[in-house]
């Protein structure tokens, strides 16, 4: 008989006494979310189903799937299949080229840099960190003069050694090249500093007990570090492959569209395809066929992160 | 719950009032307006043009505000005014006249940003003091949307220190190049090989390659000559020039070596006079460019004009003030500007004997078409360009994908 209206969860009771005043807090961000997600994804698809473009600047009008169909058509002038698939496949050779480097690189730096018998560490670690901290836009601009190929100072050294000049940013291979290696110079810090803090949280008495049952350097490496950097790892692929898949400032910044492709759509052999949507908007103001183009990298990114998040277990629960 | 409501109606007593002030509206029959002028005038003819619009201004009791595009907030240098018009023209703070290049009216035409000129500005005396290609430069499909100012197109410039006459054929060029690399130039000859077929349109037409054919006194947009046998010779021969020009010169790298001294001749056009005239003095030349295969070359000549923005309140003005810069600023743009006046003769003025070689390079030159499908040229033939001459794709190749691209992007235009 003394049931207890304790049990009773709140939402329950009687409505006029629910407290709106959490959903108040929630406002500012549901707006920025609405106004600056939400409604220029809606606007996007729905120009992605129109013909504007610069000779339909002012008076663009519907025109259904036409966009679409021209993204998996191979007509020989209206048709940019083969052009995106080209895109798409350098985009997942960089993506994935730039995952790699970058974790290998800060990973191998973090390696030696936890060395407690490294002479200078902490003036390593001081000077590993600074192209992190540089301003991006600037350095990547400096990235460009060294690599010119008249002028920049990587070729000066070169020729001087007899060489010769290497068109590192117009040929349409090297630039490939380029693009991740310069990618890994910017990217790499933040990697080392994430995997030294792990590496640091591994406790030393591990290492300790399997040097003295006898493990080797590359056992203790493979059975100790491994495994407790895997977990942290794993979710730090997952988000750096989406980040570079869509890393169009940096493609663009240091390539700038060059060399340019033999393709209808115009896009250049360095680009990514976010890089090249952009290049397509700011330059040829090509609104409505890139908001179909976008829509479909939506789909794609979400396709891709899916498929990874299920393969490499990354936000699976810790039990 | 009380307080919110005496904070929203002390707003909305602030915010009715300007509302209502707003709406009321001057209704004079001319009231003094301001007129805003894209421009990209080269530093020296900026003052004097804005002098002269001041006369009209003061003769109207307007204004006229003059925007140069290299202004921040306006894009930055490299946005041209076209670009402006094309994302800007509708804003409450566009230009109401801009001044642009004729080969680009086509496209804003297309997107009905330009507003057609009417037919009582310009009565029949008033277009007979034009040259027939400067005027001709105005219509786009029959149907006039300008006024012209000036003219322009390149020629050979050359320093008389290392070349004491022009050379006729380039032949000729090439070995006068050599010989003034021996008389201590840094570069024989040097040029904006980079700029694509703006820059390099005369080496087509020597050799037969043409942007579009002519039919029935129309451009024929499905016969492009960009591909054909006389275009590869054509970019052949501009990829056997980078013995003498690095394959990435790009235009301040040609431009300030030969305001420097160090270029025996380069090619550029009249905007530049002034500024090398200052640099080199009496050692500057300039002649026609060179025969080439035989025969006299033909550059691509362009008309500067004046449009007005078709979202403008005060487009009557706008179209006085262009006749009125037009039909007065013939002396001022030919001396300050440097490009040559679109006039047949200009009243008590005279080409600057430089200008002279100037008029002599385009009595032979292509007007550069006006259709809007001359848009789509531009960017596959630069890249087609840039990458034979770098050394990146075989010319057939290169031209070939050109023109496809050329066709798909005319394409599109088409479609609607």
């Amino acid at each position: 008989m003394a049931a207890s209206t304790a049990a009773v969860p709140p939402l329950l009771l009687p409505s006029r006494k629910r407290n709106l005043f959490p959903y108040a807090w929630l406002v500012p961000a549901l707006l920025f979310l609405i106004v600056g997600i939400l409604i220029p994804v809606i606007y996007t698809v729905y120009i992605s189903g129109t013909n504007y473009d610069q000779s339909h600047l002012y008076d663009f009008h519907w025109v259904g799937l036409r966009n679409y169909g021209y993204a998996f058509s191979t007509d020989p002038y209206t048709g940019y299949m083969q052009g995106y698939l080209w895109l798409f496949g350098w985009t997942m050779v960089f993506a994935t080229g730039c995952t790699i480097v970058n974790i290998c690189a800060g990973g191998a730096l973090a390696l030696l840099v936890n060395n407690p018998r490294l002479p200078g560490r902490t003036l390593f670690r001081a000077f590993l960190i600074l192209p992190w901290a540089v301003p991006f836009s600037i350095t990547v601009v400096a990235w460009r003069g060294v690599l010119n190929t008249d002028f920049g100072a990587i070729n000066s050294i070169l020729s001087s050694l007899g060489l010769g000049r290497p068109d590192w940013l117009n040929d349409p291979n090297l630039v490939k090249l380029v693009l991740i290696v310069v990618n890994g110079w910017f990217s790499f810090p933040y990697f080392m500093v994430l995997i030294l803090s792990v590496l640091q949280a591994i406790p030393a008495d591990l290492y300790e007990v399997a040097e003295i049952d006898g493990a080797g350097a590359w056992a203790r490496f493979r059975h100790i570090t491994i495994p407790s950097i895997r977990p942290a790892l794993a979710p730090l692929v997952v988000v750096q492959f989406a980040f570079q898949f869509n890393n169009a400032g940096f493609v663009y910044a240091l390539a700038g569209g060059q060399p340019p492709s033999l393709d209808i759509t115009g896009r250049a052999e360095s680009d990514i395809l976010s890089s090249y949507l952009w290049a397509q908007v700011r330059n040829s103001e090509n609104y409505a066929q890139m908001g179909a183009l976008a829509v479909l990298i939506f789909v794609l990114v979400l396709a891709i992160s899916v498929v990874n998040i299920r393969l490499t277990g990354a936000f699976k629960e810790v039990k | 719950m009380k307080k919110t409501l005496m904070a929203l109606a002390v707003a909305a007593l602030l915010v009715v009032p300007s509302v209502s002030v707003g709406n009321v509206q001057a209704t004079s029959s001319h009231a003094a307006t301001t007129i805003t002028v894209w421009e990209d005038f080269p530093d020296a003819a900026l003052p004097q043009m804005q002098a002269l619009a001041n006369k009209w201004a003061a003769a109207n009791g307007d204004t006229v505000k003059f925007v140069s595009t290299s202004q921040p907030g306006m894009g930055g240098g490299s946005q041209s005014v076209t670009g402006l018009l094309q994302l800007k023209a509708k804003n409450p703070d566009a230009a109401d006249l801009a001044y642009t290049t004729e080969d680009s009216v086509g496209t804003l035409v297309l997107s009905g940003i330009v507003a057609p000129r009417p037919a009582s500005l310009l009565s029949a005396s008033d277009i007979a003091k034009y040259t027939p290609s400067a005027i001709g430069a105005t219509y786009v499909n029959g149907v006039a949307y300008s006024v012209p100012q000036v003219v322009d197109g390149t020629a050979l410039y050359y320093n008389k220190k290392y070349v004491a006459t022009a050379p006729t054929t380039w032949t000729q060029l090439m070995s006068m190049a050599k010989t003034a690399k021996t008389n201590g130039a840094k570069y024989g000859f040097l040029f904006y090989i980079t700029g694509g077929i703006y820059y390099t349109y005369w080496a087509f037409s020597a050799y037969g390659g043409y942007v579009f054919g002519t039919k029935a006194g129309k451009p024929d947009t499905t016969d492009i000559g960009l591909a054909n046998a006389g275009s590869v010779q054509a970019v052949n021969f501009l990829k056997s020039l980078t013995t003498l020009v690095p394959p990435t010169t790009d235009y301040n790298a040609a431009d300030s070596n030969f305001s420097a001294g160090n270029t025996a001749m380069t090619i550029n056009g009249p905007w530049q006079l002034a500024a090398y005239q200052k640099a080199l003095g009496s050692n500057l030349g300039v002649a026609p460019i060179p025969a080439l295969n035989g025969k006299a070359v033909s550059t691509f000549i362009g008309v500067r004009v004046w449009v007005v923005n078709n979202f403008s309140k005060n487009q009557a003005a706008a179209w006085s003030l262009a006749k009125y810069l037009s039909q007065n600023g013939q002396a001022i743009s030919g001396t300050y500007e440097g490009r040559l006046p679109s006039y047949k003769t200009v009243a008590g003025w005279s080409l600057s004997p430089l200008q002279v070689g100037f008029a002599k390079a385009f009595s032979n030159g292509t007007p550069m078409p006006n259709i809007p499908e001359m848009s789509t040229v531009w960017t596959p033939m630069n890249n087609a360009i840039n990458l034979v001459v770098q050394g990146h794709a075989t010319t057939q190749t290169a031209l070939k994908a050109a023109v496809q691209q050329i066709k798909a992007a005319i394409a599109k235009q088409h479609e609607g």
